[in-house]
C-alpha cells in the first residue's frame, strides 16, 4: 500500500510541489549513508524498511534528550531533523502534503492537527535538531584561538512545543486560527463556514481550490478525524469483554472527546468535512457525491437528511443497527433499482403494496419536505383520516414517535388522541365500568394502545382494576395475543392481561377479555366508535374540523389552493411548506382502484411535498393515506385535480378540499 | 379562429387547470331532470331514476312515484352496480361517509330488482358485483380477508372463498363466475405476485391458471357471461406495457388457459374495461402520451372483429369510465361524457290530446 503511494507520490511532487522539492532534496543529500548502503535503485520496499530501522535508531537517540519547550524556545537553530522529516514525507498522506506545498506553516498545521505520520506511526513527539557548543577544551581553544566548534545535538520535543516554537516564530496568523478552534469557539466558528454544495462540474475546482488555501482545513480534517476515531471506539469498545478496564476507560475516553465536537456539528457538516478531507486531491470524487442524481447517495454525503434513507436500508438489510458500512452497501442495492423497495417492509408495516420502485422512490424524494423520522403502519390502522393527521403533526414536530408500545399504530392513535383533546373534551372512546363506592356506572375516555401514557388502554383498565378490583398500585395492563397466553406459566399468574384475538382486531374495534391475577373480569365494557371531519363539512361545525385544529394549533392558515399557481407559489413561499387534501382514490391512483358507480367515489387523504415537471407534465410527490411514509409515488396533477374535483362533487359544502399547511 | 381558442384554453389550462372541467367535448352529455351528482341510477329508458337526498336516504322515482328504498342519516352515502343484465342493482350504503375515511370499511350491501321499491339486505362488505344472470351477488370482506358469495334468491346456497394476499392489506380482488360451481378470481401469492386462480366449489379444488412476472402488475376482469376479457395492467411509473387477453365463452376453466392477445402496448395503460353485452366493442382508458412524454389518456375502443383500435374521446386526461344503465359513461369533473348508449332524456310528457280523446 506505501509503495503504491510512494511512487506517483514522488512523480507528483517532484513535479509540482515547490515547498516539499527542496525538503526532498536536502533529505537526500543528508541521508546519503542510506543511499549508499542499500544503492538508490535498489527495491523501494527496502528503502523503507531501512527508513523506518534509521528512524527508530534516531528516536533512541533523541529520547536521551527530552526538551521542555523553555529549554528551547530561544535556540534559533531548532529545526526537525532531516531523517524525521524524510519519514514523513515518505509517510503522510499524499493530499495533505499537497496542502503543506502552500507555505511552511501549512506544513505545521497539519503537523498539529495529526494528520501527518512517520514510519513510527502518529506524531506525538519531534525529533529535533539544534547547533550546540562542543564542550570545550581550554588548551585546545586556545590552540584555535579561542573558536569554539559548534556541532548538532539531537532531541525530543513534544508536538505542542515544536508548534509553539514555530507558530511564536513565523506563523503568527496561524496561533489566531488554533484559537478558533477550541471547544469553546468550534461552535461559532463552524457556523460562519461557508459549506458550498456544488451544482455543476465547474463548481468542483474552485471549491476545492478555495478549501486548499482555507487555513481552516487541517483543523476541520482533525475534528472529522476526532469523530471517526469516537466512532471506531464506540464499536471496539462493545466487542471487548467487561474486564479490559484500562481499554474501556480509553474508548470513554475518545467516546466522549468525540461527542463534544459531534453534538456541535450538523449530519450534513461532519459528511461534508469528511468529504473534503478524503479528497482534497480529487475534484471529481468530491463532487461525485453532490451531483448524483439519487436521493440515496445524496443522503450519503448529508446533501438531504438521513430518515429518507434508514428505513428504507432498515427494510432491505433487516437490520435495525446500521453501520456506515452498511447505509454504504445499502445504497449500492438501492441505487440499482432492487425489486426489494417494493417489497420489503410490507409485513411489519403494511401499506398498499407493491410500493414504488427504488428509482421512483428517488425521483419522489429528490425535492421532497415531508418530515419522516419514522416509520407508521397505515395497514394496522383501519383510518386514512387518523394516519393522515398523524403524518402532518409529525412534520410540524419533527419528532421521533415513543417507542414504549409495542404496536406500530400506537403513536399515530396517541398523537390524534392528544390533538383532539386539546381541543374538545369528548373523545368519543370510553372503557365503562361499576363504581362500587357509589353504586353507579362510569366511564373514563381511553384511547386503544399499549403506550404507558396515562389515558392509552392498558394504563385506563390498570387504574380501574387498581381502585376497584384490588389491585396493586401503577397497575398496567398488557396486551397479550390469545395465542400466547398461558395461565399455566408463572409470568400470567398474577397482574393484569388484556387478551385478544389477532383475526378479530382491527386498530379500533378489539375486543379482548381483561384478566386480573387469572380471573376473568366482565364488568369492564368498551364503548365510542371514532368519527370525526377531517375538513369542515358544515359551516356550523367547521371549527370542529381536523383542518381547522390543525391550522389553529400551529398557526398555519386553513388556505384552500384552488389551483396550480396557487400550489406552486405557496410551495416557493417556504421550503417547509407541504400541502394536503382528500381526493376520490379512484382518481388520484386509477390503475389501482376503479369505481362502477355513477357518482362513485371512495374519498382518500393525501400529502403532497413537492412538485416538479417530469417531461412537460407537472408531477407532485405525493403520499396517500395508504401508502408507505417512506414509498412516495409522482402522481400527475391532472389526476389529483380530478380526485380533488370529484371529492367536491360530493361534499355537502362543495368544497375543494386542497390545503396549504405551512410551518 | 377555433385552433385559437383551443390554444387559448391550453395556455390557460397550464395557469389554471379549472378549464379542463370545461374541456370541449365530441362526446354527447348524459342530460338529467335533477341534478347528476344525486343520481345513482338511470334506466336507459329514463323511466327508473335512483338518487339519495342530502337528508340522507336513498330513493327510487318510477313513474311519476316516488319511493323509500333506505333510510339513512345526513351524511350517508350511497353508491351502485349493476351487471350487463340489468335486472338488478348493488347498493352499498357508507353512514360515515364524510367522518370516516377507511377504503377497508365494511359497508351495507343490499340488492334491489330494478324499478321495485324495494331492497334486500344482503351482508357488510365492499365490491358487490351481480353474476350469472343477476341470481348471485359476490363482495370482499377485508377484515376476514374473504370473498363471499350470495345467492340473491337461496341464501343456503352462499359460500365463502379465503384469499391468500397477506402482503398487500388494501387488495380486493377480482371475480367472475363462470356458473353455479366455477369461480375464478384475482389473487396475490405470498412473494407478492398477483395471479388468477380457478376454484371449483364441488371437488373443492383451486388451480392457479395465471401468473403475473413482476409484482407491479394488476389484473383486472371483464365479462358480460359471454366473453371474458383480461387486462394487465402495470401499475408503477416504469413502463411495464399493458396486455387484453380475450377469452371466447369461457365455459369452463380449461378453455381459460388459451387466451388470444387483442392488444398490447408498451405503454401503462389505465384499463376500466367496458364489454357490454352483444356489443362488437371492448371500451378502455388508453394511454396515449406522446413520444415527448406529455400525458394523455383518452377513451378508446376496440373493434372485436377486426382488433382495430380507436380512440374516441378528446378529453385529454380521462381517468375513469363506467358502464350504467346500459350506457357507456366517462365521468368526469362532474359531468357525464356518454361514449355509448341513449344520452338524452327520453319524452315522458303526458300527451294531453290522447287523454282527453279518451
Amino acid at each position: 500500500m506505501k509503495l503504491k503511494i510512494f511512487l506517483p507520490f514522488w512523480q507528483n511532487q517532484l513535479n509540482k510541489n515547490y515547498f516539499i522539492q527542496p525538503i526532498i532534496i536536502f533529505t537526500m543529500v543528508l541521508s546519503t549513508n542510506l543511499f549508499a548502503n542499500i544503492g538508490i535503485l535498489g527495491p523501494l520496499q527496502k528503502i523503507v524498511r531501512h527508513e523506518k530501522s534509521q528512524l527508530y535508531k534516531l528516536y533512541n537517540v533523541a529520547k536521551k534528550n527530552v526538551k521542555q519547550y523553555n529549554e528551547v524556545k530561544d535556540i534559533k537553530s531548532i529545526k526537525m531533523a532531516p531523517l524525521f522529516l524524510q519519514s514523513i514525507i515518505l509517510n503522510s498522506d499524499p493530499k495533505f502534503l499537497e496542502i503543506s506545498n502552500k507555505d511552511s506553516c501549512r506544513f505545521y498545521s497539519l503537523l498539529e492537527n495529526s494528520l501527518l505520520r512517520t514510519s513510527l506511526g502518529f506524531i506525538d513527539n519531534v525529533i529535533i535538531s539544534y547547533l550546540t557548543k562542543k564542550k570545550s577544551d581550554p588548551l585546545k581553544d586556545k590552540l584555535k584561538n579561542n573558536l569554539s566548534e559548534e556541532i548538532v545535538q539531537l532531541g525530543l520535543l513534544s508536538v505542542k512545543d515544536f508548534i509553539k516554537i514555530n507558530y511564536n516564530k513565523k506563523c503568527y496568523n496561524q496561533k489566531d486560527v488554533v484559537e478558533l478552534f477550541t471547544v469553546k469557539n468550534v461552535k461559532k466558528t463552524i457556523k460562519n463556514i461557508k459549506f458550498i454544495v456544488p451544482k455543476t462540474e465547474k463548481d468542483c475546482d474552485s471549491i476545492l481550490s478555495d478549501w486548499s488555501d482555507n487555513l481552516y482545513l487541517p483543523y476541520l480534517c482533525n475534528l472529522s478525524n476526532i469523530i471517526r476515531r469516537g466512532e471506531t471506539a464506540k464499536k471496539e469498545k462493545a466487542e471487548l469483554a467487561t474486564g479490559e478496564i484500562r481499554k474501556i476507560r480509553k474508548f470513554n475516553n475518545q467516546i466522549s472527546f468525540s461527542n463534544k465536537y459531534k453534538d456541535l456539528l450538523s449530519y450534513f457538516q461532519i459528511s461534508y468535512i469528511e468529504n473534503i478531507c478524503s479528497n482534497i486531491n480529487s475534484p471529481k470524487r468530491f463532487c461525485n457525491r453532490y451531483l448524483a442524481k439519487d436521493v440515496w447517495t445524496k443522503v450519503l454525503n448529508g446533501a438531504k437528511p438521513k430518515y429518507l434513507l434508514k428505513y428504507q436500508c432498515y427494510n432491505i438489510l433487516r437490520k435495525k443497527n446500521l453501520s456506515k458500512l452498511d447505509y454504504q452497501n445499502c445504497v449500492k442495492i438501492i441505487s440499482h433499482n432492487d425489486p426489494r423497495c417494493k417489497r420489503e417492509g410490507a409485513n411489519n408495516y403494511p401499506a398498499i403494496f407493491p410500493k414504488q420502485a427504488c428509482s421512483e422512490i428517488s425521483d419522489a424524494l429528490l425535492e421532497a419536505r415531508l418530515v419522516t423520522k419514522y416509520q407508521d403502519c397505515p395497514g394496522f390502522l383501519n383510518n386514512e383520516g387518523i394516519i393522515n393527521t398523524f403524518r402532518l403533526i409529525m412534520h410540524q414536530e419533527e419528532s421521533i414517535p415513543s417507542l414504549d408500545s409495542k404496536r406500530c399504530m400506537d403513536p399515530a392513535i396517541e398523537k390524534f388522541y392528544n390533538l383532539y383533546n386539546e381541543s374538545f373534551k369528548n373523545w368519543p372512546f370510553k372503557i365503562c365500568y361499576k363504581n362500587r363506592f357509589q353504586q353507579n356506572t362510569q366511564c373514563t375516555s381511553y384511547f386503544p394502545g399499549n403506550s404507558k401514557h396515562p389515558s392509552s388502554e392498558g394504563s385506563v383498565i390498570g387504574k380501574i382494576i387498581e381502585n376497584f378490583h384490588a389491585g396493586e398500585k401503577n397497575t398496567f395492563c398488557h396486551f397479550i395475543k390469545e395465542k400466547n397466553y398461558n395461565p399455566k406459566r408463572l409470568k400470567y399468574q398474577s397482574g393484569c392481561f388484556l387478551v385478544y384475538q389477532e383475526k378479530n382486531c382491527s386498530s379500533f374495534n378489539c375486543p379482548k377479555k381483561i384478566i386480573q391475577d387469572l380471573k376473568e373480569l366482565k364488568d369492564i365494557k368498551y364503548t365510542g366508535e371514532i368519527l370525526f371531519d377531517m375538513i369542515p363539512n358544515s359551516f356550523k361545525n367547521e371549527f370542529k374540523s381536523i383542518a381547522y385544529i390543525l391550522a389553529k394549533k400551529y398557526k398555519s392558515p386553513l388556505k384552500s389552493l384552488k389551483n396550480l399557481t396557487e400550489i406552486n407559489f405557496f410551495m416557493k413561499a417556504s421550503i417547509k411548506n407541504i400541502v394536503y387534501g382528500v381526493g376520490c382514490v379512484e382518481e388520484i391512483l386509477p390503475r389501482i382502484y376503479s369505481n362502477k358507480s355513477l357518482n362513485g367515489c371512495t374519498p382518500m387523504p393525501f400529502i403532497i411535498d413537492s412538485t416538479k415537471n417530469v417531461k412537460g407534465n407537472t408531477k407532485f410527490t405525493l403520499r396517500l393515506s395508504i401508502d408507505d411514509i417512506h414509498s412516495p409515488r409522482l402522481v400527475n396533477w391532472n389526476h389529483v385535480f380530478n380526485g380533488v374535483r370529484s371529492f367536491q362533487e360530493k361534499h355537502p359544502l362543495n368544497l375543494w378540499a386542497l390545503y396549504g399547511f405551512s410551518k | 379562429m377555433a385552433s385559437a381558442s383551443r390554444f387559448y384554453c391550453f395556455t390557460l389550462t397550464i395557469i389554471s387547470l379549472s378549464c379542463f372541467g370545461q374541456s370541449k367535448s365530441k362526446l354527447p352529455i348524459l342530460t338529467t331532470k335533477q341534478e347528476i351528482k344525486n343520481i345513482r341510477y338511470l334506466s336507459i329508458d329514463g323511466k327508473n331514476t335512483y338518487y339519495q337526498r342530502r337528508s340522507g336516504s336513498f330513493y327510487l322515482s318510477t313513474k311519476f312515484k316516488l319511493f323509500e328504498i333506505i333510510k339513512g342519516k345526513k351524511g350517508t352515502e350511497y353508491s351502485s352496480s349493476t351487471s350487463y343484465y340489468q335486472t338488478k342493482m348493488a347498493i352499498t350504503v357508507n353512514r360515515n361517509y364524510h367522518t370516516l375515511f377507511s377504503i377497508r370499511k365494511p359497508l351495507e350491501i343490499y340488492v334491489t330488482e330494478l324499478g321495485k321499491p324495494s331492497a334486500k339486505y344482503i351482508d357488510t362488505g365492499v365490491n358487490p358485483n351481480l353474476h350469472l344472470k343477476d341470481e348471485w351477488i359476490s363482495f370482499y370482506k377485508h377484515k376476514e380477508k374473504q370473498l363471499q358469495f350470495s345467492n340473491i334468491k337461496n341464501d343456503i346456497n352462499n359460500f365463502q372463498i379465503k384469499i391468500g394476499s397477506q402482503l398487500n392489506p388494501y387488495f380486493v380482488p377480482e371475480v367472475i363466475m363462470l356458473n353455479d360451481f366455477e369461480i375464478v378470481y384475482t389473487d396475490i401469492n405470498n412473494n407478492g405476485f398477483p395471479g388468477i386462480i380457478h376454484f371449483n366449489r364441488t371437488t373443492k379444488i383451486f388451480t392457479s391458471l395465471y401468473k403475473s412476472v413482476s409484482i407491479s402488475k394488476k389484473l383486472e376482469f371483464c365479462y358480460n357471461e359471454k366473453d371474458l376479457f383480461i387486462i394487465e395492467l402495470s401499475i408503477g411509473q416504469q413502463a411495464g406495457g399493458t396486455n387484453i387477453y380475450y377469452i371466447k365463452t369461457p365455459s369452463n376453466y380449461k378453455k381459460l388457459k388459451s387466451k388470444d392477445i387483442i392488444y398490447s402496448s408498451k405503454l401503462n395503460d389505465i384499463g376500466k374495461m367496458v364489454c357490454p353485452r352483444n356489443h362488437q366493442n371492448l371500451y378502455f382508458v388508453q394511454n396515449l402520451t406522446n413520444p415527448s412524454g406529455k400525458e394523455y389518456f383518452e377513451v378508446s375502443k376496440i373493434d372485436l372483429k377486426t382488433r382495430k383500435v380507436d380512440v374516441i374521446s378528446n378529453l385529454k386526461n380521462v381517468t375513469n369510465l363506467i358502464y350504467h344503465g346500459g350506457r357507456v359513461i366517462i365521468p368526469m369533473h362532474g359531468v357525464n361524457y356518454v361514449v355509448f348508449g341513449n344520452h338524452e332524456l327520453p319524452d315522458d310528457k303526458i300527451n294531453f290530446e290522447t287523454v282527453e280523446q279518451q
